[in-house]
């Protein structure tokens, strides 16, 4: 278990998913904040137009609300009120499974384990380990550099920016998970992209949504992975944590076993 | 003797077509076993079963006497199956290096330097494994194969896309192997020529069966004279000897070969095919190679 953790942690080094993935993150975290800081000053915007830039109310708009927010709020509104994350962690978590398969090193790996189980367990811990610090990265670099950003103050309290670390970091294990499932299914990266794309940003919650609203069911898309990512609040909600935290862990579980099933059923090569 | 490797009724079906069936299979302990069979007869998808990535439809596979289920030998097998398995955006090293830390060997480092050196990968540096030739990846999938020293390797021709000199090396390393530290090997090749070099026993599979087991010492005592015809016609110079000289067994070689392995004089064969009107080109005695013997249990020879 330990081993496939270590040769799993290796690889994302080596590879640099962690660092393609920061820099991703935080380069369009950045990118919206140099627009909306750029949008803040009337100045600026004069001369932005009169070079021939089109901004329109919407943007001005943004602009203002974005004069108001704390770095907490910002960071809300960049990671969690889009589900910009979720897509991006399981686009990486899938392309990273995919690639056993199409590399063919499932080979060497299955040959050397003998059993399904140690791989299932050891990937989740790596996937577990990337979610944490990919977000650790995502909320430490701002604040690091918070006395030098334009925000009036950093934003709430330690349990607020703990909630959002913690659950984002469950919500992104969780769909990590969910993408190694379906890369024993998908088995090839191109095609596995395109799915984990498709359930990143919420495609089969909708869905569920809809058929729920059809079926006059009681709206179960808060118990889906993205509708726990959506429930992600910037104050600290201990009875939305907890329902975050149990429905991720729910899934991670599920995920795992399925995962599992799949090993077991399907010829590895 | 004790035995490494054993299947008993191996069975393997894809949507209700049989790749492998019902192989019954003894890998002697510290011998290297040559596997050979036609595209198609079954060879990968055995070493796919006997490595665990496939499982069989039905039969039992036991390794070093244990059954494959219960999976406590992993890593006493290296395994080297169709392509090599590589992260074509990782250096040779780094590949060798995931390996290690999945087998969780002790000193990891000196280990991989060991086996690239002997398969003459060690001045790779960081070349992505995507950029090496087709023969480079072949050697690095041996590589990975020879990590942790296995008791039991499963080669699935690892001397496809290598040059003779890699051939050679491939051959010398593996003798090498088995001789310092008895090291079972299963080998499977298309270049018949070169497996007779270093196999000390033989395994021949057809449509998914085992056809025969054979030491290389028996081998080559089964391998018979015969005498060999050119003809216009062979199939005509077939039934003719049939029908005169009661000979039966006989085969017809792709490229209009007449081979008779029954005791008979070539002077009386030529007389009763020219008597029938067939004309002779060329008649003589010829020892079978082990190749033609390969070949004619393999079934690729055409038998009239």
């Amino acid at each position: 278990m330990f081993e496939v953790f270590r040769m799993d942690r290796y690889r994302m080094q080596r590879q640099k998913y962690l660092l393609t993935a920061v820099l991703l993150g935080l380069g369009l975290i950045a990118l919206g904040y140099v627009f909306l800081t750029l949008l803040s000053d009337q100045e600026t915007v004069n001369a932005m137009q009169a070079q021939g830039a089109e901004i329109t109310a919407e943007d001005m708009a943004d602009a203002t609300v974005f004069a108001g927010y704390t770095l907490l709020e910002y960071m809300y509104q960049m990671l969690f009120a889009g589900g910009f994350w979720v897509s991006l962690i399981a686009v990486f978590g899938g392309v990273f499974c995919a690639e056993d398969y199409t590399s063919g090193a499932v080979k060497n790996i299955f040959s050397t384990l003998g059993c399904h189980w140690p791989y299932v367990v050891g990937r989740a811990l790596c996937l577990l380990v990337y979610n944490a610090l990919l977000m650790a990265t995502y909320l430490l670099i701002p604040l690091a550099l918070s006395p030098v950003l334009v925000f009036g103050s950093v934003g709430g309290n330690l349990m607020g920016w703990l909630q959002m670390y913690l659950s984002a970091c469950l919500a992104g294990w969780a769909m990590s998970m969910c993408s190694m499932f379906l890369s024993t299914l998908v088995r090839r990266e191109g095609w596995m992209a395109l799915v984990a794309l498709c359930v990143g940003t919420g495609v089969p919650a909708l869905m569920l949504g809809f058929a729920c609203q059809l079926l006059h069911l009681p709206d179960l898309t808060r118990f889906t992975i993205c509708g726990c990512g959506r429930m992600i609040t910037p104050d600290f909600q201990p009875m939305t944590y907890l329902h975050i935290a149990v429905v991720c862990l729910a899934w991670v579980v599920v995920y795992g076993l399925l995962t599992d099933l799949s090993l077991r059923k399907r010829d590895q090569a | 003797m004790q035995t490494a490797v054993r299947t008993l009724g191996l069975c393997k079906s894809y949507r209700g077509k049989a790749a492998v069936d019902h192989l019954d299979m003894q890998v002697p302990q510290g011998e290297i076993y040559g596997f050979i069979g036609a595209n198609g007869a079954g060879k990968s998808t055995t070493f796919k079963m006997l490595a665990g990535l496939s499982n069989p439809t039905a039969g039992q596979i036991e390794i070093f006497g244990q059954p494959l289920e219960q999976g406590t030998f992993g890593r006493r097998v290296g395994i080297l199956i169709e392509d090599a398995g590589l992260y074509g955006s990782l250096s040779a090293r780094d590949n060798c290096l995931l390996k290690a830390k999945l087998l969780g060997l002790d000193d990891e480092k000196s280990a991989v330097d060991r086996v690239l050196a002997q398969v003459g990968l060690e001045k790779m540096g960081k070349k992505a494994a995507k950029r090496f030739s087709m023969g480079q990846r072949r050697r690095l999938g041996l590589a990975l194969a020879l990590l942790g020293d296995p008791d039991l390797l499963l080669l699935d021709e690892p001397s496809n896309g290598l040059d003779p000199e890699g051939i050679r090396d491939v051959r010398l390393l593996l003798q090498q192997l088995q001789a310092e530290r008895g090291v079972t090997i299963l080998v499977s090749s298309h270049i018949l020529g070169e497996l007779e070099k270093f196999a000390t026993c033989y395994g021949i599979i057809r449509e998914g069966r085992m056809v025969q087991q054979i030491t290389a010492a028996e081998l080559s005592a089964q391998c018979r004279d015969y005498i060999a015809l050119q003809t216009p016609d062979p199939h005509r110079a077939a039934a003719l000897l049939e029908e005169k000289l009661n000979l039966h067994d006989y085969t017809v070689r792709p490229e209009g070969e007449l081979r008779i392995y029954d005791a008979a004089d070539p002077a009386r064969i030529n007389a009763v095919l020219l008597e029938g009107g067939a004309a002779v080109r060329s008649i003589g005695i010829h020892r079978q190679e082990l190749e033609d013997y390969f070949l004619q249990m393999m079934g690729v020879d055409d038998h009239v």
